[in-house]
């Protein structure tokens, strides 16, 4: 006896519309936790645009980074209410970055690069568990990070809650992470410090409700408090003549509101995906982004999702492409990403399923995405009177393959 | 610990619990909280009382404004939704009115107008379902939960059961049968599957430690009419009784999603039904209207001490 693919459909849907009923979600082990053994593997390849020659001061290279990652994700059931994942990540990435800008004499700000071509790599590993409970599920994760100049813990717990049938899920969680900097070549420059430590902590609820079969609503909350060394020590600043490190406050706190809305358009089997965020920040900045995705299915086995977004933001309080006269607070910082701008992105995923019954069973899903993004100040909805060169413009194509054993 | 067993009728079925516990008036709590809870089941989706929900729906036919249903009703007819969809239309809870065509007590045929004029009543598509707003687009149609509510009350027992705290048992709800989980020491219980043909016999024996097993057959309600045995299950879109198969048992996680896929591979006939249900990846027993036994799981098994239950 073989099951085929619409046949499994079938079997998922009528086993769906079950488990919806009150009471019956939890129903023996039917509706266990990771029932099967997942595992997963993600190439991706991100390519930042050169930063223009005009913009670029003479005799600098305008490349800028490369990044190679490699992502492996696996994910076990422990018994009826217990699962355990584990993802690692490995990233190569090459090139230069925007290091400081000067004042040109008609005022254009020119990009300095960083000199080297910086050869790095990060090691990233997380473990991560769930417990599930009749009414939702407690997870908890704990993971390090490794570069060659830096360390970072991170940790986090959170919860889920269905209620009302499952038609309304609260959820929650808090996380921390300890990042431990140790700037490489600091004895060469002697702006860079030789070490620092950064603390966050974060914090956020959410609420999802189904309003009809076809669509549901998430709104959420999160905030994130960072402190300690919160400067970038590979920029600097020119600050009236001479050139100082990059000098930011040294605590943050960040708020974000994230709305997400899904209807599912039966009669041509797509799924719209919109999506809003406001970002605000007690550097005074505040930031708005809109995404629209688009999930189409062909024939029950292909879903092909092109969506688009529109980011814009201001500038923190501190930021200057270059300046003229000292702050008086000390704090200086022409990082591009603390500049305002706007920014459009293009995304085309492609998706496939299939199976491959030899040996044991075995559900595919494979996908191929490509994106295309753009910061430019003229996509900004104010005026801004001087561009930051550094912003950056890139292509992400990825790759990724996941098996259910 | 030993094993207690508990009868009791409701849904027009004899029914059991079988528990593990240190005596019977120790279960007697739990026996009670089940037992209500079928009991609350049959009132709410009586065809026969006012006071159900069934009747509030089937009296708002016709109507314009139709009728606004609770949240377990609303996943209820969410399932029958799916069903239809998933049976080519096959599993049509509005085909009830058929009923009133088809008497098999009274031996006799109906006429085809009759048939066809119950038939402009049924069909799933007829029905405006904007959850929690459902609308029956004609006068005189009428929904019917009868072919899936007792599976529905066999899970909701078996979950009570074991958010009670049970480890070990079985709920039979007239042959709908839920595991509440295997015998303490791990081993399945013995399911019987009563025979279509022979009264007391039994078709086939199932080992059943989690999820479900349901079954369908022609042997509940029929009538032979020149020689031609004519059964209660009535295809929705001819409004005839379907033939080929004379009994299927399938085992899934759910009794609803057991019950449900027994029911349209019976609709589906002896050569589409059971091609479905093993589509579908469910384990199944089968008999087709010549007596003869196809299935995906042994069906056999004499070595079995123990019977829970018999169809």
């Amino acid at each position: 006896m073989a099951a085929t693919k619409r046949g499994r459909r079938a079997l998922h849907a009528l086993s769906a519309g079950a488990a919806a009923l009150p009471g019956l979600a939890g129903n023996g082990f039917a509706e266990a936790p990771a029932e099967r053994v997942r595992a997963e593997y993600g190439w991706s390849n991100y390519s930042e645009d050169s930063v223009d020659s005009d913009s670029l001061i003479s005799g600098s290279e305008g490349d800028r980074y490369e990044i190679d990652m490699h992502q492996f994700s696996a994910s076990v059931p422990l018994g009826d209410r217990f699962d355990a994942a584990l993802d690692v990540s490995y990233e190569t990435m090459t090139g230069a970055s925007p290091w400081f800008i000067l004042p040109a004499a008609d005022g254009t700000p020119v990009q300095v690069m960083s000199g080297a071509t910086i050869e790095e790599e990060r090691t990233d590993l997380l473990l991560s568990g769930s417990y599930y409970l009749d009414r939702g599920k407690l997870s908890a994760g704990s993971g390090i990070s490794v570069e060659k100049d830096y360390t970072a813990l991170n940790g986090n717990v959170a919860g889920e809650w269905h209620l009302n049938d499952k038609l309304t899920t609260l959820s929650g969680g808090l996380g921390f992470s300890f990042d431990d900097i140790e700037p490489t070549d600091s004895n060469l420059f002697l702006l860079r410090p030789e070490h620092g430590e950064k603390n966050s902590q974060s914090l956020f609820f959410g609420v999802a409700q189904v309003i009809d079969r076809f669509s549901v609503i998430q709104t959420s909350l999160a905030f994130q408090r960072s402190k300690g060394y919160l400067d970038d020590p590979y920029k600097q600043v020119f600050v009236a003549g001479s050139v100082l490190a990059d000098s930011r406050p040294d605590a943050r706190l960040q708020g974000a509101w994230l709305t997400r809305y899904r209807r599912h358009f039966a009669p041509v089997e797509g799924t719209l995906h919109a999506d809003y965020r406001f970002a605000v920040d007690d550097w005074s900045m505040t930031a708005h982004s809109f995404e629209l995705a688009w999930y189409q299915s062909f024939f029950d086995f292909v879903r092909v999702v092109p969506s688009f977004r529109y980011y814009t933001q201001s500038q923190t309080n501190f930021y200057a492409p270059y300046y003229l006269v000292p702050r008086s607070d000390g704090h200086h910082s022409n990082d591009y990403r603390l500049s305002p701008y706007g920014a459009i992105s293009w995304k085309v995923k492609a998706e496939t399923d299939f199976h491959t019954p030899w040996i044991r069973p075995i559900d595919w899903k494979a996908n191929l995405t490509w994106e295309r993004y753009r910061s430019d100040t003229d996509l900004a909805p104010v005026d801004v009177s001087i561009e930051n060169p550094g912003l950056v413009s890139f292509n992400l194509l990825t790759f990724g393959l996941k098996a259910l054993f | 610990m030993q094993s207690f067993s508990f009868a009791f009728r409701a849904m027009g079925s004899p029914c059991e619990l079988r528990l593990y516990g240190s005596s019977r008036e120790a279960l007697a709590p739990l026996v009670a909280l089940a037992t209500d809870e079928v009991t609350r089941l049959e009132r709410k989706y009586s065809r026969y009382r006012d006071d159900s929900v069934t009747s509030e729906i089937n009296r708002s036919a016709g109507k314009r404004c139709g009728v606004v249903v609770d949240a377990e009703t609303a996943a209820l007819i969410d399932y029958a939704d799916i069903a239809h969809r998933q049976s080519d239309g096959l599993f049509d809870i509005t085909s009830g009115v058929l009923r009133e065509a088809w008497d098999f007590k009274s031996g006799r045929l109906p006429s085809e107008i009759q048939v066809q004029r119950a038939l402009a009543r049924v069909g799933w598509g007829k029905v405006n379902w904007d959850r929690p707003r459902l609308q029956l687009s004609e006068p005189g149609m009428e929904l019917d939960f009868g072919g899936y509510v007792k599976e529905y009350a066999a899970d909701r027992v078996a979950a009570l059961c074991r958010a009670e705290g049970a480890r070990s048992g079985i709920v039979d709800l007239g042959g709908d049968l839920c595991a509440i989980g295997p015998h303490p020491d791990g081993r399945p219980w013995q399911v019987g599957v009563r025979h279509p043909r022979r009264n007391g016999e039994v078709m086939a024996r199932l080992p059943l430690a989690y999820g479900a097993i349901a079954s369908s057959g022609d042997y509940e309600r029929f009538m032979l009419v020149d020689g031609v045995r004519y059964a209660h299950i009535l295809d929705p879109l001819t409004g005839w009784p379907v033939s080929g198969l004379a009994c299927v048992s399938v085992w899934a996680p759910h009794c609803l999603v057991a019950g449900t896929s027994s029911t349209i591979a019976m609709l589906k006939g002896a050569k589409e039904g059971p091609r479905w249900l093993d589509n579908l990846g469910l384990a199944s027993v089968r008999m087709d209207s010549f007596g003869r036994l196809s299935g995906s799981v042994h069906a056999g098994g004499d070595s079995l001490e123990e019977s829970a239950c018999s169809i």
